[in-house]
């Protein structure tokens, strides 16, 4: 394979696809060896789509358009003169009621939001290569942790430190919780910086928690991430 | 962005052992290899395997005496022991490294991006460039590289062709290359 043919030919974009039968595979596979300039593209490429992946794990929350509610047909039915007014009048008074006093205090209450999540699954106290999350100020962000398991602890403690270096315990997770990845909560308040998520292990014996790992991650704030 | 040409002067050094040629040749065909080998949807530990055999057959035949003489051959010569590598150890129950046949002819997957090392650097320009994305296009693209979907079904459900893809690809690799600059 030449270099013109792989251009014209899509080749990276196939490849990178899965899409190029073996032979062609086999082609390219000789051609960007040998072709700097089609191995530097491809290496972008690869980057490219392995950084969007990166990305799209953290986006794991997706909001939820609430589907407009329909009129219930023969709705119209009711309004006939004698029974229509009274009932209107009472009606007014309750939406009014509701719109000025009951709707925002249950909006200050309860609410329901969409949490921004972020994956430390893939992050370890070993990795160079420190988690960048981009976060929404004085919101909530959910982070996914699977625990470091073993079995002489009975359950886990997580703890947070922010960039000062203060520790806010968060949750504890069970032994039986600890099998699956596990959602912790957070709210960075409108710090940015470096954070750390440290787990401490219960040992069965009752001996003191051991720390087990420290996940380093930073928080950073920008105009609101955009969903789908 | 960088364009190497390997010369003859390049080939000497390799085979004379000097330090930084060493470790330009390796980081240079590191990333091909894995990318090679992570088209065949191979673990990473696997790949790390193949890699490492690779180069070590790729020096010994450097060093020998009927080593190499065309420095212009060089990366197909890089690519074709990396094929027989991968052929040899493609058995079922091979010592070191288990395959199975269907890891040398997977069709239509996608390639294996799973545990790349992305400088933040990349992540920050990607982040900025999937935004400048149509939505749909976002979605596509999350649909194909993180959840994986059949491409089919990922066409069926966004009432897209296959083409469609292969453009949209096209674009955001052509974006990021431009915010990324030279």
């Amino acid at each position: 394979m030449d270099h013109d043919y792989a251009v014209k030919s899509e080749a990276c974009e196939k490849y990178l696809l899965g899409e190029l039968s073996p032979e062609l595979r086999d082609a390219y596979e000789d051609h960007y060896f040998s072709c700097a300039e089609c191995a530097v593209q491809l290496r972008s490429a690869v980057e490219t789509f392995g950084a969007s992946r990166q990305i799209f794990a953290e986006q794991r929350a997706v909001a939820a358009e609430p589907a407009a509610a329909a009129l219930p047909t023969g709705w119209f039915d009711w309004l006939r003169p004698a029974f229509a007014a009274p009932v209107l009048a009472a009606l007014l008074l309750l939406v009014g009621y509701q719109n000025f006093v009951t709707i925002p205090l249950l909006k200050q209450s309860a609410s329901p939001r969409v949490m921004q999540m972020f994956t430390l699954i893939t992050a370890n106290s070993r990795s160079e290569a420190v988690l960048e999350v981009m976060a929404t100020p004085n919101q909530p962000l959910g982070l996914y942790v699977d625990m470091p398991l073993d079995s002489v602890y009975s359950a886990y403690q997580l703890q947070l430190q922010d960039p000062a270096g203060k520790a806010t315990p968060l949750r504890s997770v069970s032994e039986e919780e600890a099998q699956k990845t596990v959602v912790v909560a957070i709210n960075p308040g409108n710090t940015p910086g470096v954070y750390t998520l440290v787990i401490s292990g219960q040992p069965k014996s009752g001996d003191p928690a051991k720390e087990l790992v420290r996940i380093h991650f930073t928080i950073a704030f920008s105009p609101q991430v955009q969903q789908h | 962005m960088e364009f190497f040409a390997f010369d003859e002067a390049y080939l000497r050094r390799l085979r004379e052992g000097d330090p930084s040629t060493e470790a330009h040749f390796v980081a240079y065909f590191s990333q091909l290899i894995q990318i090679k080998l992570r088209s065949r949807l191979l673990a990473p530990d696997i790949v790390d395997d193949l890699k490492q055999e690779t180069f070590a057959r790729v020096f010994r035949k450097l060093r020998s005496s009927d080593g190499i003489h065309q420095a212009d051959r060089l990366g197909s010569f890089v690519n074709s022991v990396c094929n027989n590598v991968l052929k040899e150890k493609y058995r079922v129950g091979a010592r070191q490294v288990a395959l199975e046949p269907e890891h040398l002819e997977i069709p239509d997957r996608v390639m294996n991006l799973e545990q790349l090392v992305i400088t933040q650097q990349t992540v920050g320009v990607v982040r900025k460039v999937l935004v400048q994305l149509p939505k749909r296009d976002q979605a596509i693209l999350r649909e194909i590289f993180w959840l994986e979907t059949d491409k089919e079904e990922v066409c069926q459900k966004f009432g897209v062709g296959r083409d469609y893809l292969r453009v949209l690809v096209h674009r955001a690799k052509g974006k990021f290359r431009s915010a990324m600059g030279p």
